[in-house]
C-alpha cells in the first residue's frame, strides 16, 4: 500500500493548465503539419 | 512458416506468460488484485493505457485501412487529446478522492444503486461481448491466412493470457503489457524498413511517399463535404473524428472501466493524469506511422503483383461454386493489369534517379489509371464473394499487413510479426479481463454478499471471476466463429452503449439537480434512440456516440424538473 503523502503538482510546469495547452497545442500543431503533408503529395 | 519462426513466436509467448506470471508481487486482497496498490508509476500507467487500447486488429487493420482508403483514418483519434484534458480536469481528480476502485461506485454515491447497477450491467456485457470478438477477430485472420484450426486458435488467443491475468491481476497485466507494446512497436518498424528496403534500387522512403501520395492515399486531413453539403455517412473525416472521436474517447477513457482500472492503478492523482495526458501526446503521431507503414506497403505492391484478393480462403472456396467461372475471368482481367503495371513501373526507378519530373509524373498518373481499374475490378471480386455464398466477409482490408508480412518478410521476422498479433491481442484483452473481473466483485459481488468483507476470501474470488471471464470471452469468440467476419463489430458494439454511459456520468458532473430516477430513464430512453438511430439511419458510428450522451443528459435536465435530487437520493460529488 502506498503511504506516501500525495504530490499532485505537475512536472516541469507550474500549472497542470500548463501541460493541457501543451496537449491543445501539440494536437493543433499536428493537424496543421498533416494538411500540409496532405497538400504536398496530393 | 518455418521452424525459425516456430521458434521465434514460441519463445515470444513463452516469455510474456513468463514475464507475467513472475509480475505477482502485489498484497493479497482487492486493492492489490485490481489496482496494484495504487502505486504504478506515471510511465507503466501511459503504457498500460497504450497496450489496453491497441488491440491486435488495431496493427492488423490500420495499415490496411491506409493501403485501401489512405491516411484519413488517423483523423478518429483527433478527439482523443482534447478527451484526456477533460478527464485530467473533471474525472480524475474525484476518482482519486473517493479512492474508488470502479467508476461505477461513483455513481451509487452521486446517484444512487440502481444507476450504478444498471451502468456496470451495461459495461459487463458490452465489453464481455466485445472483449468475445476481440478473440475472435485475429484468430479469424491467423487461421485463414495460416491455415490455422480458428478454434483451436481462439482458445490460444484468449487462453494463455489467463495464466498470468489471474494470478497477477492488475500488476501483472500492467507489467506486460508494458513488453508487448514494446515488442509490437519494434515489429511494425521492421515492417516499415523492410517494405522501403524491398523497394528497387533508385526508389526510397521519399519516392515510396511520392508514389502513395499520386495514388491518393496520403490523404491525412479530409473536410467530409461533398457537392451538397456535408457528408454525416463519411466515416473518418476532421469533423468526426475531433467531435464523435472526442465524444467516444471520453465515454471509452472516463466510463469503460477496462481503462479506468489502468489510471486508477497509478500511485498518485499526478502520476494518473501524466499517464493520460502523454497519451493524449503520442497516440495521434503512433497511429500517423502505423498508417504510413500501409502506405508504404502501397508503394511496395507497385512493383510487386497483388493478389487478386488478399484473403485466399474466400477464393479458394468459390473455385467449387458456381461462381468458379466469373472468378476466373476476374482472375485473368486481374493478371492483365498486373502485367501492365509491371511494365508501365518498371522505368520508374531510373526516372526517380535521373530527376525526369515529366516522365516520373507520366507514370505515376498511368498507375493511378491502373490502380483505379485494380479497385474497380477488386470491388467486384468482393460483390461475387459476398453472393457466392462462401460465406467470409467481403472485406480483406484486414488481411493486407499479414498477407504481406508472409509473403515478403524474412525468416524470424515472420515469427516475430504473429507474435506481435497474439501480443496485442493480450494486452486489451488481459486488461479487459481483469476488470470485468473488478466490476463483477465490487459493483455486483458486494451488492449483494452480505457476509462480513474478509479479503482473503475476496481477493480468492476476485481471481475466479477474472477467470470466469476468460472463459466467458473464449465462449463468446467459439460461439461467433461461423457467423461471418465480425471484425467490425467491436467498434460498432462500442458505439451502442458508450454515448449512453458517458451521457450518465455527464449528467453527475454537470446537471446537478438531476437525482437516481431521472439518470435512470434517461439512460433507458438513450439506450433506446441509439439502437434505433443504428438500426433505421446510415449514420456513421462515430456520431453515435454523440447522440447517445446528447439524448441523455438533456433528457436527465427536462426529467430533474419532475423528481428531484432531494427526492431521489444521492450525494453532492461536484467537479
Amino acid at each position: 500500500m502506498n503511504t506516501q503523502p500525495e504530490d499532485n503538482r505537475p512536472p516541469l510546469f507550474p500549472k497542470w493548465g500548463h501541460w493541457y495547452a501543451l496537449v491543445a497545442a501539440l494536437l493543433l500543431l499536428q493537424v496543421i503539419l498533416y494538411h500540409l503533408f496532405t497538400r504536398h503529395f496530393s | 512458416m518455418n521452424t525459425v519462426d516456430w521458434i521465434v513466436l514460441l519463445a515470444t509467448l513463452a516469455g510474456i506468460i513468463g514475464y507475467g506470471a513472475s509480475r505477482t508481487k502485489a498484497s493479497r486482497n482487492l486493492e492489490g488484485y485490481f489496482l496494484s496498490n495504487r502505486e504504478l508509476p506515471w510511465y507503466v500507467v501511459l503504457l498500460s493505457i497504450m497496450g489496453t487500447q491497441a488491440s491486435a486488429v488495431t496493427f492488423l487493420s490500420a495499415p490496411g485501412q491506409a493501403y485501401t482508403d489512405g491516411m484519413r483514418f488517423v483523423q478518429y483519434y483527433f478527439g482523443l487529446p482534447i478527451a484526456m484534458i477533460i478527464l485530467c480536469i473533471a474525472f480524475v481528480p474525484i476518482f482519486h478522492r473517493l479512492k474508488l476502485f470502479t467508476a461505477y461506485e461513483f455513481l451509487e454515491q452521486r446517484f444512487d444503486r440502481k444507476t450504478r447497477l444498471l451502468t456496470s450491467f451495461i459495461f459487463l456485457v458490452s465489453r464481455g461481448l466485445s472483449t468475445g470478438i476481440s478473440v475472435y477477430a485475429p484468430s479469424i485472420i491467423l487461421s485463414s491466412l495460416m491455415g490455422w484450426n480458428i478454434y483451436l486458435t481462439n482458445i490460444v488467443m484468449g487462453g494463455l493470457l489467463i495464466v498470468y491475468t489471474v494470478s497477477g491481476g492488475a500488476r501483472a497485466v500492467a507489467y506486460t503489457q508494458q513488453l508487448q507494446l514494446a515488442i509490437a512497436l519494434l515489429g511494425m518498424f521492421l515492417v516499415g524498413y523492410m517494405a522501403v528496403h524491398l523497394l528497387p534500387e533508385g526508389v526510397g522512403f521519399g519516392e515510396a511517399l511520392e508514389i502513395s501520395g499520386h495514388l491518393g492515399k496520403l490523404n491525412v486531413i479530409t473536410d467530409g463535404m461533398k457537392p451538397d453539403g456535408f457528408d454525416w455517412t463519411d466515416r473518418f473525416n476532421m469533423w468526426s473524428g475531433t467531435i464523435g472521436g472526442l465524444f467516444l474517447a471520453l465515454s471509452y477513457f472516463g466510463t469503460d472501466q477496462s481503462q479506468v482500472g489502468r489510471y486508477l492503478t497509478a500511485r498518485s492523482l499526478r502520476e494518473s493524469r501524466m499517464g493520460l495526458l502523454l497519451n493524449g501526446i503520442v497516440k495521434v503521431p503512433m497511429q500517423f506511422l502505423i498508417l504510413l507503414i500501409g502506405s508504404l506497403i502501397l508503394a511496395f505492391y507497385q512493383f510487386h503483383p497483388t493478389p487478386v484478393f488478399f484473403n485466399e480462403v474466400p477464393i479458394e472456396q468459390m473455385r467449387v461454386t458456381a461462381s468458379s467461372d466469373s472468378l476466373q475471368v476476374l482472375e485473368q482481367r486481374h493478371d492483365s493489369l498486373m502485367q501492365a503495371r509491371q511494365s508501365l513501373v518498371a522505368p520508374l526507378p531510373s526516372k526517380f534517379q535521373s530527376g525526369d519530373v515529366m516522365g516520373r509524373d507520366s507514370i505515376l498518373q498511368g498507375l493511378k489509371g491502373l490502380q483505379t481499374a485494380e479497385e474497380k475490378l477488386r470491388s467486384e471480386v468482393k460483390g461475387l464473394i459476398k453472393h457466392s455464398g462462401v460465406g467470409a466477409d467481403g472485406s480483406d482490408t484486414n488481411y493486407i499487413f499479414l498477407r504481406f508480412v508472409l509473403d515478403h518478410m524474412p525468416v524470424g521476422l515472420v515469427g516475430l510479426l504473429i507474435a506481435v498479433i497474439f501480443l496485442a491481442a493480450w494486452g486489451s484483452i488481459a486488461a479487459a479481463l481483469n476488470s470485468l473481473a473488478s466490476s463483477t466483485m465490487v459493483d455486483i459481488h458486494r451488492t449483494f454478499d452480505r457476509r462480513p468483507e474478509n479479503e482473503q476470501r475476496e481477493y480468492r474470488t476476485s481471481m475466479w471471476y477474472t477467470f470466469f471471464w476468460g472463459v466467458f470471452c473464449i465462449a463468446v469468440a467459439e460461439l461467433v466463429t461461423g457467423m461471418g467476419s465480425l471484425i467490425e463489430a467491436v467498434n460498432v458494439l462500442g458505439s451502442w452503449f458508450y454515448g449512453v454511459m458517458l451521457g450518465i456520468f455527464g449528467v453527475a458532473f454537470y446537471i446537478r439537480r438531476a437525482g437516481g430516477h431521472a439518470v435512470f430513464l434517461a439512460a433507458l430512453l438513450g439506450e433506446a434512440v441509439v439502437i434505433g438511430m443504428y438500426a433505421t439511419t446510415d449514420l456513421a458510428w462515430l456520431w453515435l456516440n454523440v447522440v447517445g450522451t446528447v439524448v441523455v443528459m438533456l433528457t436527465a435536465w427536462i426529467l430533474s424538473f419532475v423528481w428531484s435530487k432531494k427526492e431521489t437520493g444521492g450525494t453532492e460529488v461536484g467537479v
